[in-house]
């Protein structure tokens, strides 16, 4: 059973669609969603979690629409969101960051979420003192604490250096041994690529391809989309 | 679970209570009335400067609705006991409670909203307190003037003292002891980002609904012990005097600490007390003054703004 | 015989409703305009208020200078007090919550002032540009101040308005409200634009005061009425939209108005809350709905 489905899915700004008439649905485990800058992919993102509603179209988590559900009710059954500039609360310590929702929805064990995320040496620092790597992997520990079926990453290494990129990635491929669902919003393609199964490619609100990696590089609506004319000036 | 409950976080509290004790010890041994007389008043703002500093100190949630509330503990324990000759125990109690019930509405509409709004909001009601109770009390053909004679405390001031000091210290106890609980913490997650909370999955309404409800059934028990204490409820106990010394206590005690506000209290409200001996009428203005300077230049609270 | 009762409480209703609306709309504007564009709630603005009266009754009343030299003044000096509270508050404040605060205790600070300094709670009354003498129409009575400040108000609150909406200093101001750093980026000063909107805020609050107090008394207290009809009328409106400032001014209006014709008592303010009290629970974000940024 595909556990997320998103139909017809539009949402307009100031008269502007960011999002218009998308329809795809999670077929296997990780997925990346890209395309260039202002094709909606943060919208889309925060429409699947609540923090949007559409104005058009069904979304449907684990065979229950949810279109209209609130936020936290969202968790509750399994989705959330992490957002692309990190938000700890900066005056607790990590360990704190985390038992705040030790006791939302059965919880995870803090240690264990720590450990998958890197961050066990750190569990009694205050997150203001951490550094910016360590606040991603934060990020994603939180959203982890409400035992996710379905995880979606804003940019989870946007910002990092290599080394703090790897080790994330690092981390997310053990959550997804463990068979937590991901879609993943990212611009450092080459990082994520090897990682997840399949990718769908947004331009203009619109979806204009859904398939693997491989599939992806011989599509030529993608390359026009995303890569431009520049390529083919360069070449 | 306990690593929370270490020492040092208590050391705080226990500072605290030993003030408390000390100045009960001082006020008999100097014995002397207007001194005992401020410590009170004192005392009573710092419950006030308590209630204020877990709900919005902690959240936020800047909240002036404090006179309103205040008035509602004064009011509602003179009606009681003019028209049921309730002894005082049962008149704070009462008053507590119908404080918990008036904080219950008013939170369920306001705190839908955020930030300036909920402030504005709560802003309304010492405003309109008087509007509130002149009209409630004229349709109701009860007396607008306020209660005389209310029943004191009980004879000495030693033992006003006594008594208040002891509610003062429970009040510090059982608030510190929450904000240190996961419920606080919910709280001081609200505080520094509620949007990255519900996202994640918590529905921060009922933790607020609750603390603003307890708390304010916190500030009615204080308005009652003040009613008690001057034997008399009017409209002016929904003065701003009780918005104003409540958030400089809590302010300069250190935000959310729970622990700053009694020194901050007996601090401020002792040497405003002995200001107004020299100056007079002039206090308020003068006092209003060094309170925003205060608050401008000492924002993290006066010990940690030294530091 | 009971038509014509009904008759002329609908037009006692209609002509009220319409003339406190206008004077609600122009109470308003100054304070949903200052939070439309920099976020800032002006705490302040009915202590500015009671500044312009007070300055009427000092100038014009106690030391007898003529009565339009000294509304001069009284708005000069009320847009000077107004001003050096906001540049303080601006630049010493460190969060919102200290702002606020700061902000509402400067408000009691001038409250204090005025009692000390004028006569304690005594009402003082100050004249007005017109006299006092009352209009019958059509067999209900309505000051001529009432007339004059409704007009007034009228002009102001649209004139306001199109200039924001249509020309290039509106849009300026609209840029910056919606994002003051992309603002500046195009080369707009968004620190003065702030304070141009601050001065601007508080000279409408000082006209509004001329022309509104005159038929009122002056007490150290009076600031809360504005403030309450103002915050009242934004909340519902959505603070910050000005296109919707004269509808919300209306509906807190006719709902006073009709309330105070069938109650016998002068609950206005309760009344206005008890609006914002509905208005927020079926529609938190104001009719106008959308964002809080200053939408025309």
């Amino acid at each position: 059973m595909t556990i997320l489905v998103v139909e017809g899915l539009s949402k307009s700004w100031g008269g502007n669609k960011a999002i218009d008439g998308m329809t795809f649905s999670l077929e296997k485990d990780a997925m990346a969603l890209i395309g260039p800058n202002g094709a909606g992919k943060t919208t889309l993102l925060s429409s699947i979690a609540g923090i949007t509603l559409p104005d058009q179209g069904r979304i449907i988590f684990d065979g229950i629409d949810i279109t209209k559900t609130k936020i936290w009710k969202r968790v509750g059954l399994g989705l959330v969101k992490t957002f692309q500039v990190v938000r700890p609360f900066v005056s607790l310590t990590v360990r704190e960051n985390l038992e705040l929702f030790s006791r939302v929805h059965g919880g995870s064990d803090i240690d264990s979420v720590l450990e998958v995320m890197g961050l066990s040496q750190f569990g009694n620092k205050k997150a203001r003192e951490l550094s910016h790597g360590n606040l991603k992997r934060l990020e994603v520990a939180k959203a982890l604490m409400t035992n996710p079926k379905l995880l979606l990453l804003d940019e989870p290494i946007g910002g990092l250096s290599n080394n703090e990129a790897v080790g994330v990635i690092d981390a997310l491929s053990s959550l997804k041994k463990k068979g937590t669902k991901m879609i993943i919003v990212e611009h450092r393609l080459s990082e994520i690529f090897p990682f997840v199964d399949s990718v769908v490619v947004m331009d203009k609100g619109k979806k204009i391809f859904q398939g693997t990696t491989t599939e992806l590089f011989d599509d030529e609506k993608v390359r026009e989309a995303y890569m431009g004319g520049e390529t083919n000036v360069d070449s | 679970m306990n690593y929370r409950f270490e020492g040092k976080k208590w050391s705080r509290l226990w500072i605290s209570i030993s003030v408390l004790i000390i100045l009960l010890v001082i006020s008999y041994v100097v014995n002397m009335p207007y001194f005992t007389f401020s410590l009170i008043f004192a005392l009573i703002l710092v419950i006030l400067a308590l209630s204020w500093d877990f709900s919005s100190g902690v959240t936020g949630y800047v909240n002036f609705g404090l006179p309103f509330f205040v008035g509602v503990g004064a009011f509602s324990s003179g009606y009681l006991y003019y028209t049921y000759k309730l002894p005082v125990p049962f008149l704070l109690f009462i008053s507590f409670l119908l404080g918990i019930t008036s904080g219950f509405l008013f939170s369920i509409p306001t705190l839908r909203v955020r930030g300036p709004f909920f402030t504005l909001l709560s802003l309304l009601l010492p405003l309109l307190g008087t509007d509130f109770i002149l009209a409630f009390w004229t349709v109701l053909g009860l007396p607008t003037i306020g209660y005389y004679n209310l029943p004191t405390l009980s004879g000495s001031l030693d033992y006003v003292l006594l008594i208040v000091t002891a509610i003062t210290a429970v009040i510090s106890f059982v608030l510190y002891w929450i904000t240190q609980t996961h419920f606080g913490l919910v709280l001081r997650g609200i505080g520094d980002d509620e949007d990255a909370i519900i996202s994640n999955g918590l529905n921060t309404f009922p933790y607020k609904l609750v603390t603003f409800s307890l708390a304010m059934g916190i500030v009615s028990l204080g308005g009652a012990i003040y009613a008690l204490f001057t034997s008399y409820a009017g409209v002016d106990t929904f003065g701003f005097t009780f918005l104003m010394y409540p958030m400089l206590i809590a302010i300069l005690g250190g935000r959310g600490s729970i622990a700053g506000s009694l020194p901050a209290g007996i601090i401020i409200v002792l040497l405003s007390q002995y200001l107004s001996l020299y100056i007079g009428s002039l206090t308020l203005i003068i006092f209003s003054i060094l309170a925003i300077l205060l608050l401008l230049f000492f924002p993290k609270g006066l010990m940690r703004s030294i530091q | 015989m009971i038509s014509s009762l009904i008759f002329s409480t609908l037009l006692y209703i209609l002509l009220y409703g319409t003339i406190f609306g206008l004077n609600y709309a122009l109470l308003t504007l100054g304070f949903t305009l200052v939070f439309g564009v920099s976020k800032i709630l002006n705490l302040s603005y009915g202590a500015l208020y009671m500044s312009t009266a007070y300055f009427i009754y000092l100038f014009a009343v106690m030391l007898s200078i003529n009565l339009f030299v000294s509304i001069l003044i009284a708005v000069v000096l009320t847009v000077a007090i107004g001003l050096a509270i906001f540049m303080i508050m601006t630049k010493f404040a460190r969060d919102p919550m200290i702002f606020m605060i700061a902000m509402l205790l400067s408000a009691l600070l001038l409250q204090y002032i005025y009692t000390y300094f004028f006569q304690g709670e005594v009402g003082l009354i100050i004249p007005g540009v017109v006299s006092n003498v009352s209009l019958n129409i059509l067999g209900v009575s309505v000051s001529q101040s009432y007339i004059l400040s409704a007009s007034v108000s009228l002009i102001l609150v649209l004139a306001v308005w199109l200039w924001i909406d249509r020309s290039s200093f509106g849009r300026k101001v609209r840029a910056t409200s919606e994002d003051y750093e992309t603002a500046e980026l195009f080369g707009i000063n968004s620190k003065m634009i702030y304070l141009l909107i601050f001065i601007i805020s508080t000279a409408i609050v000082a006209i509004a005061a001329v022309l509104i107090v005159p038929v009122q008394v002056v007490t150290p207290t009076m600031w809360v009425e504005p403030f309450v009809v103002a915050f009242a009328i934004s909340i519902i409106g959505g603070l910050g939209k000005l296109r919707w400032t004269i509808p919300a001014a209306f509906i807190i209006s006719f709902s006073q108005v009709t309330i105070l014709y069938l109650v016998p008592y002068n609950i206005s303010d309760i009344t206005a809350f008890g609006v914002v009290i509905i208005f927020l629970i079926l529609l938190p974000k104001g009719i106008g709905g959308g964002k809080h940024e200053l939408q025309v």
